[in-house]
C-alpha cells in the first residue's frame, strides 16, 4: 500500500505505438493515492490503452510508468508479477471463466501470490479463511446468494460485480476499470458505480475508471481526465468540467483546446 | 486467338485424379489375381456360406465339451471391458499431460517481460523446438497400430495382460494428447489472460483460466475414444490375449460357426450399449457446458 498523498501513479512521456496508429502520445499524468479518477473521450482516443499500460498489460513504447513508486517496464517475468498484483484490472469484457463457479472466479483473484500448486488447490480445497474472505468480498457488490453459482448463469450486471469482487480479493492498492458499466443498462450502471465510489471511500484505494456516460463521470469521480488522439485534453476537478469542454471533447470535426 | 479447348482442362483435377486411382486398383486386382476367385485352402465360397448358415443359430453349449458357454462367454467379455478400463486410465492420465505439454497456450509469451538475451533464444528457438518435438513425438506414436504394438510387445516381453494393455495405451495416450491440445488451444484466452493480469504465473494461469474451459470437450472426446478402446480390446484377442477375439478365433479354427456367433452377437450387443451410454453422457457434457 502506498501512503496517502503519494502518487499512485506517474506516467512520463508516455507513448504506445501499434504499427502505424499513435494509441498514446507523450503523455503525462499524475494520480494520487486514495483518487477516484474518471477517464472519458470519444471511441480511439486511447482510454483503453493508456489503462493497460498502467496496469502492465501493455509495454509503452517509451517513456515511464511509475506504479506506487516502482517503474513498471523493462522487468523480469517475478518483478511483473509483483507489479501486477499491486493493481486490479477491472475488464470491458468481464473475463471470468464461464465453466467455474463464482466462488472459484473471486478466489482466482490472488492467484499472483502463489504458484501452480495453490491454483489447484483452489479448484478442490480452498483454505476455510479464503471461503471466508471470498465471502466478504462478495458481500460488498451483494451477491452472497450467487456465491456457487456457475459464472454462465449470470446476468450482465451480475457477472460485472463478481469481476469487481474477484478484484477486491486481489486487494489491490489501486483499481483500474475499464468502460465497467457499457454493458448494463442505466440503473445497474449507477449501482457498479456506486459500489466503486464506496470502495474508494471506505478502503482508500485510487480508482481510475473509463467511462462513456458523462453524468456518472461527474457525479462519481473526483477528478475528470478528458482524452483526445492519444493527448490529455483536459484533466480537473469534476465540478470545475464545463459543459464547452465536454462539448469540444467530444466534437467529431477535430477541436483544439 | 482462341487456345483450342482441351479435354483435360474440362475435366479438371478432381475427376482426373478419380481415374487415377481406380485405375490403380484395377490394375492391383489384376496383379494380384483377386479376379481368380481363389479363397485360398480351407473350403472356398461354400465354407462363407456354411459360415452364415449358422447366423441365426448362435449356440450357448460349447461343441467341444458340451457344457455351457455362458462361464467362457462372461469372462471373454469382462476381460475386455476391464482392459479397454485399464488403458482408457493409464492414456487419458498420459495423454492428459501430452496435451498440457503440446498446447501452444501453456507457453505463450508475455508480451510485457523485458526482452532479453534468453529470452529471445526462448522465443525463436527453444518454445518452436519444443513444440514440433513433442508433436513430433505424438504423431510418431499414434501413427503405429495398437496390433502393431502389441505384437512388438509380445516378442519382447511375451504374451501377457501388460503387453494388451500398453498396447493399447500407448497409441491411445498420443491420440488424446493431440486432440487435448488442440481443444485447449482453441479455447477463448480472455479469461486467462484477466488472471494473467492480476499477477498469476503461467502453470496457476493454465489451470484456473484455460483447463476448466477445455475440460467438457476434453471429457467428451476421451468418452467417444473409450468407445474405440472396447473396440481394440476385443480385437487384441486374435494376437492372443484373452479377450473376446481369441474366443472367436479359437471357435473359428475349430469350425463352431455357432459359437463365433454367440461371440459376435454378445460382442455387439457390449459396443451398442457402450456407444448409447457415451453418447448419451456427452450430450449431458454439451448441455452443462
Amino acid at each position: 500500500m502506498t501512503a496517502p498523498g503519494q502518487d499512485a501513479f506517474r506516467l512520463e512521456n508516455v507513448s504506445k505505438r501499434f504499427g502505424d496508429l499513435e494509441a498514446l502520445s507523450d503523455l503525462d499524468l499524475r494520480i494520487a493515492s486514495g483518487e477516484m479518477v474518471g477517464l472519458i473521450g470519444p471511441s480511439g482516443a486511447g482510454k483503453t490503452t493508456l489503462l493497460r499500460v498502467m496496469a502492465g498489460l501493455l509495454q509503452p513504447s517509451a517513456g515511464s510508468i511509475l506504479v506506487g513508486g516502482r517503474m513498471t517496464s523493462k522487468l523480469s517475468p517475478a518483478q511483473l508479477r509483483a507489479a501486477r498484483r499491486a493493481t486490479g484490472f477491472i475488464h470491458q469484457s468481464l473475463d471470468l471463466v464461464p465453466e467455474l463457479r463464482v466462488v472459484s472466479n473471486v478466489l482466482a483473484g490472488r492467484l499472483g501470490f502463489g504458484g501452480a500448486w495453490q491454483a489447484l488447490r483452489l479448484l478442490v480445497w480452498p483454505p476455510r479463511e479464503d471461503l471466508l474472505a471470498a465471502h466478504t468480498c462478495l458481500e460488498q457488490v451483494a451477491l452472497t446468494d450467487k456465491m456457487y453459482e456457475r459464472s454462465s448463469k449470470l446476468s450482465g450486471g451480475q457477472a460485472q460485480r463478481v469481476a469487481i469482487a474477484r478484484v477486491l480479493f486481489q486487494d489491490p492498492a489501486a483499481i483500474l476499470a475499464d468502460e465497467p458499466v457499457s454493458a448494463v443498462d442505466p440503473a445497474r450502471a449507477r449501482d457498479l458505480l456506486e459500489i466503486l465510489s464506496r470502495i474508494n471511500s471506505e478502503t482508500g484505494k485510487t480508482i481510475v475508471v473509463s467511462l462513456h456516460a458523462i453524468d456518472l463521470a461527474r457525479r462519481y469521480c473526483d477528478r475528470l481526465v478528458g482524452m483526445r488522439d492519444g493527448r490529455i485534453f483536459f484533466d480537473r476537478k469534476a465540478s470545475e468540467v464545463t459543459d464547452a469542454e465536454l462539448d469540444r471533447l467530444y466534437d467529431l470535426n477535430g477541436a483544439t483546446a | 486467338m482462341n487456345p483450342r479447348p482441351r479435354l483435360r482442362e474440362f475435366w479438371g483435377p478432381t475427376w482426373t485424379l478419380a481415374v487415377a486411382i481406380l485405375l490403380a486398383a484395377f490394375f492391383s486386382i489384376v496383379q494380384l489375381d483377386f479376379l481368380e476367385g481363389n479363397f485360398g485352402a480351407r473350403g472356398g465360397l461354400g465354407e462363407f456360406r456354411r459360415f452364415f448358415g449358422h447366423a441365426l443359430e448362435p449356440t450357448l453349449t460349447s461343441a467341444a465339451t458340451g457344457t455351457s458357454l455362458l462361464p467362457d462367454l462372461e469372462e471373454a467379455l469382462g476381460t475386455t471391458v476391464l482392459v479397454a478400463f485399464a488403458a482408457m486410465g493409464l492414456a487419458l492420465v498420459l495423454g492428459f499431460v501430452f496435451g498440457c505439454l503440446a498446447s501452444e497456450s501453456l507457453w505463450e509469451r508475455d508480451a510485457v517481460v523485458m526482452e532479453t538475451a534468453f529470452g529471445r533464444v526462448v522465443d525463436r528457438g527453444l518454445r518452436p523446438t519444443w513444440l514440433v518435438s513433442i508433436r513430433a513425438l505424438l504423431a510418431f506414436l499414434r501413427s503405429i497400430h495398437e496390433i502393431f504394438w502389441a505384437l512388438l510387445f509380445t516378442a519382447l516381453f511375451g504374451l501377457s495382460m501388460v503387453c494388451g494393455i500398453l498396447a493399447l495405451a500407448v497409441p491411445y495416450a498420443a491420440t488424446l494428447g493431440r486432440i487435448y491440445a488442440e481443444i485447449i488451444d482453441e479455447t477463448p484466452r480472455e479469461a486467462a489472460r484477466a488472471i494473467r493480469g492480476a499477477g498469476a504465473g503461467r502453470f496457476a494461469t493454465f489451470f484456473i483460466g484455460l483447463l476448466p474451459q477445455a475440460a467438457a470437450g476434453m471429457l467428451s472426446y476421451t468418452f467417444y475414444r473409450f468407445d474405440c478402446a472396447l473396440r481394440s480390446s476385443a480385437i487384441l484377442g486374435f494376437v492372443g490375449f484373452a479377450t473376446i477375439g481369441l474366443n472367436i478365433r479359437n471357435a473359428a479354427n475349430y469350425d463352431h460357426y455357432s459359437e463365433v456367433w454367440t461371440y459376435l452377437y454378445a460382442l455387439f450387443a457390449l459396443l451398442v450399449l457402450t456407444e448409447v451410454t457415451s453418447s448419451a453422457l456427452r450430450r449431458r457434457i454439451a448441455a452443462w457446458r
